[in-house]
């Protein structure tokens, strides 16, 4: 099997999966009636005229959240091998328990200092 | 035929598979509700109101599509097209059932056979992300921001609880594939084989954050409805907003498919193995090629009857536990799922590490 053989399921469902999505926005935007004008189209405020523009600034901790979610998804990505392999490296010996809790031992020090900081705490 | 070939049949059958859990899901969701808290519920169209979906499908498509004047008008109408990608998507890597013989060619029941299919899945449903927070950005409404911003963090907090309980569960299956994964817990021809078992911790954490990635109550803060409207689809309207709600559907059957694969079992029906239930049929003077299918779609029947359990605990869950608040839903997710995630990969590596050596 080579490379372009192995991927065609991913792309004839991405194929099956585009066409009901095109085929449902068709039948969104071309189907019902189409007659916008006025206040219809303004933004919905509950009903009060809308106020100012969206586009504005927003909370640094979502910031926060999306740099730490970043490292800690690449800790995981990294024990990923680790983990596949991992029955067949318990045999080397003690030396990769020490590598590995090494590792975790840093991650648990991340953890533990994110949460000293109090980076994701909303309240405040 | 090739084994291509063969994959590329099963696309529309699942895609068929998927859409046909919405209308379902929309009449028992609603059924459920009024039953939880005793009003009768949508009894009028059709015999016991089984046709309310359709007529909620009739009465979306003439709707109008509204788009605000101050939105992104391309990224708008793209939104509700990346909400439903993704779970049709992830569904290709579910093995849906064993294979079937074909002229002396097995044939498996699943759509994309590969040997990263717990990754592939992984990858794909956190494309979730960004139908919601284009939605909410494109828009250009203050609750839609609100409610993509949210939902956002939301999904990528619970999204690396999700990733360190997949680590921990690899290194005892120490496989990606999730065919291969399915096979491991037919060993035993029986419950205690099943994932749900030999890691009980990981298959709580990720029910959990299964919730929270499809953003189902308790869970469903991108739309709390009290406080944001309705969130990041307040500006849709007719059957763009009927797309979003297709996504959460179709996510949900991934999901729970997902999680019956890893953990009761996949397709595996209880106590009978595959060959066996082949031999069965091939007892009865049926062709190999009838014998083997047969087996497949009684094993694909068994695993739709797992995902009916996972789907109808999302429903339960939905009305009977109310809404987090925020701080105390990022609290649950990094101070509580994170570390209980990380602890238990320590666990199992210690654990795993001594009963090899010792064994």
């Amino acid at each position: 099997m080579n490379g372009s053989e192995t991927i065609a399921p991913i792309l004839v469902m991405l194929v099956f999966a585009s066409v009901v999505a095109g085929a449902m926005l068709f039948i969104a935007y071309f189907m019902g009636p189409s007659r916008l004008y006025g206040p219809k189209i303004e933004t919905y405020e509950c009903g009060m005229p809308p106020a100012g523009n969206a586009r504005d600034r927003v909370s640094i901790k979502y910031y926060l959240v999306a740099i730490l979610f970043l490292l800690f998804d690449l800790e995981a990505a990294f024990l990923m091998p680790v983990a596949i392999a991992w029955k067949q490296l318990v045999v080397v010996g003690p030396i990769v328990l020490g590598l590995l809790g090494f590792f975790m031992f840093f991650f648990v020090l991340g953890l533990w200092y994110e949460l000293k900081v109090k980076a994701i705490e909303w309240e405040r | 035929m090739s084994q291509l070939l063969w994959s590329s049949l099963l696309v529309p059958v699942l895609c068929a598979f998927l859409l046909t859990w919405i209308p379902v899901m929309l009449i028992v969701e609603r059924r459920a509700a009024a039953w939880m808290q005793r009003r009768s519920g949508p009894n009028r169209v059709g015999p016991w109101g089984l046709m309310q979906p359709m007529s909620d499908a009739i009465k979306m498509i003439f709707k109008e599509a509204n788009i605000p004047r101050k939105a992104h008008r391309i990224l708008f109408v793209l939104a509700p097209a990346l909400a439903v990608l993704p779970p049709f998507l992830a569904m290709i890597v579910i093995p849906l059932g064993g294979s079937v013989n074909i002229n002396g060619q097995e044939y498996a029941l699943q759509a994309f056979n590969v040997n990263v299919g717990l990754l592939f899945y992984l990858a794909i449903t956190s494309l979730h992300v960004y139908s919601v927070l284009t939605a909410g950005w494109a828009s250009n409404n203050k609750f839609s921001l609100m409610g993509g911003l949210r939902a956002s963090s939301q999904m990528i907090s619970y999204e690396i609880a999700i990733g360190i309980c997949i680590v921990s569960l690899v290194m005892t299956y120490g496989t990606l594939d999730l065919r291969e994964i399915v096979k491991l817990q037919e060993a035993g021809a029986g419950l205690p084989a099943w994932g749900f078992a030999l890691q009980p911790i990981v298959f709580i954490v990720l029910w959990v954050c299964t919730f929270a990635e499809t953003n189902r109550l308790p869970f469903d803060l991108p739309e709390g409805e009290s406080e944001l409207v309705a969130g990041y689809h307040t500006e849709y309207s007719g059957m763009t907003f009927g797309m979003f709600m297709l996504g959460e559907y179709a996510a949900m059957v991934a999901a729970s498919a997902f999680l019956a694969t890893l953990f009761l079992g996949g397709y595996n029906i209880p106590f009978v193995s595959e060959e066996a239930l082949r031999q069965v049929f091939l007892d009865q003077g049926l062709h190999l090629t009838l014998a083997s299918a047969a087996t497949a779609l009684l094993q694909f029947a068994c695993l739709i009857l797992k995902i009916c359990f996972f789907m109808w605990v999302f429903v339960w869950v939905r009305w009977t536990l109310p809404r987090f608040r925020y701080d105390q839903l990022m609290d649950l997710g990094w101070k509580i799922l994170l570390p209980i995630g990380v602890a238990n990969v320590i666990g199992t590596m210690i654990v795993t590490y001594f009963l090899k050596r010792g064994g």
